[in-house]
């Protein structure tokens, strides 16, 4: 019983941050945007290393109207990811990502590009932990997450649709909490967050001034069905962020953006505590997403989990 | 058996209620419409070289400002535009606007620009602009500013409203 139970503790976990991948590889809107959405260790474990590949296609824009324009020129990203979480002692843990975009853009002002996308860290901690089982008292790990605006941002470049464009140029301090919870077949999950966004002054071809994005949100839920060694899941995220104001020579107070990602995954466990996702992403589904870029992705990671 | 149901019944109620609802556009990029910030005419595919009025007026200036399209852009096609600057009181006759003319195509929802145009001085107070691209459809500004001394100085500017 107790090797059952532990067997579903791993197979969870390993989804579960799995599906934290996932909705990252969607995360990205307009320009570069979207929120980072770390990799948590939620199971037993001491370590957890993933890497992810994801091709991304921006599909339609929706203006601040509401209304859907569809993109004539391809713009299609992908995005390596390279995620890494340890803990640290009995309740902390730490975590790292990476991402590398590679991104082709047709059209006029078309092109292709590849670089450092936005890094981000976080520290988290096990607030709520199940040591004892309890049918509804989820576990609780909260965190602090801090990206760092390491890739190229719209406001950078000479060309704002230039396919240099892989990140969103801004610091930003996030806190959140993950919740998770098994109950034999099933899982869910819930993410909420919070980010600040730090003003910076750019002073190039295209902007004098200083950009303030304000705040966002995020929240992610998400169900999970196990059987023998997989995992069919489905998560719905909602990002929302502040307006942009720009101070100085171009200024415009700008309008707030808000769109929603559905995702459908299915996992694999293997031996040696490796396991590998395939999971499709889509933007166009749900929500009442307002100015963003909306995008569809597949993304396919493995992962590799070190016990305690 | 029980979970089974509850975990059908989550997924299509969160599915349902939270379903998108699209509203695609009826026009491509290109054909939308436009106006300046302070006159709902379109001046779009014009061939006007005589205005009759102060469409797009720089208000510390005491200028005016045509704007004519030569072509309209597309995702496959730069577009152009001709400016004329002039006195309220004589709209026939183009005017040195006096100060270095910049043009920034600029997104004010999203906070940021597009990428830099063509600007060639063609004769006193007419300008020829090429190399006009939004690099996303949606609701644009055609910036027209009179600049300072400083790069990031702007004396005077007259916007117009773009839908791409």
């Amino acid at each position: 019983m107790l090797s059952i139970k532990l067997f579903k503790n791993i197979l969870f976990s390993l989804t579960a941050t799995t599906l934290f991948t996932t909705s990252i590889a969607a995360g990205s809107a307009c320009c570069g945007g979207g929120i980072s959405i770390p990799t948590i260790i939620t199971g037993d474990d001491k370590q957890i290393l993933t890497t992810s590949l994801a091709e991304s296609t921006v599909d339609t824009f929706v203006g601040s109207d509401g209304i859907w324009r569809k993109t004539q020129d391809q713009d299609r990203s992908f995005i390596f990811r390279l995620d890494i979480a340890r803990i640290f002692s009995e309740n902390f843990q730490i975590g790292v990502s990476l991402p590398f975009q590679e991104r082709t853009k047709t059209g006029l002002q078309g092109g292709n590009s590849a670089g450092l996308s936005d890094i981000s860290g976080q520290i988290g901690y096990e607030f709520m932990p199940d040591k004892e089982y309890n049918l509804w008292k989820p576990h609780g790990v909260g965190y602090v997450s801090l990206v760092v605006p390491t890739g190229k941002s719209v406001y950078d470049v000479k060309n704002s649709g230039s396919p240099e464009v892989s990140g969103r140029g801004l610091w930003s301090l996030g806190v959140g909490a993950v919740f998770t919870k098994y109950w034999i077949y099933l899982d869910a999950i819930t993410v909420i967050e919070a980010h600040q966004y730090l003003d910076r002054t750019f002073s190039n071809d295209q902007l004098h001034g200083t950009v303030s994005a304000g705040r966002g949100y995020s929240s992610l839920i998400g169900l999970g069905f196990n059987s023998s060694n997989y995992r069919l899941g489905a998560s719905i995220s909602w990002i929302y962020e502040d307006p942009i104001e720009i101070s100085g020579l171009n200024s415009s107070t700008g309008s707030l953006q808000r769109f929603a990602t559905g995702t459908l995954s299915v996992s694999r466990m293997m031996p040696e505590q490796m396991g590998v996702t395939v999971s499709y992403s889509d933007q166009m589904l749900f929500g009442d997403p307002t100015n963003t870029a909306l995008s569809r992705s597949v993304l396919i990671s493995l992962q590799k989990k070190w016990e305690r | 058996m029980f979970d089974k149901k509850i975990f059908s019944v989550l997924v299509i109620l969160l599915t349902l209620i939270a379903c998108a609802r699209p509203n695609y556009s009826q026009v491509s990029p290109g054909n939308g419409d436009n106006s300046n910030s302070n006159n709902s005419d379109s001046n779009q595919n014009q061939k006007v070289t005589s205005p009759t009025e102060c469409h797009l007026p720089f208000l510390k200036e005491k200028l005016c400002v045509e704007l004519v399209w030569n072509n309209i852009p597309s995702d496959s096609e730069y577009g152009s535009f001709d400016l004329k600057f002039f006195e309220a009181e004589r709209p026939q006759v183009a005017v040195n606007p006096g100060h270095e003319v910049g043009i920034t195509l600029w997104m004010p929802k999203m906070g940021h620009g597009s990428g830099p145009v063509k600007i060639t001085n063609v004769s006193e107070g007419i300008y020829k602009i090429d190399q006009v691209y939004f690099v996303m459809p949606g609701q644009w500004q055609i910036r027209i500013q009179l600049k300072g001394a400083g790069a990031d100085s702007v004396i005077d500017q007259v916007i117009q409203e773009y839908t791409f």
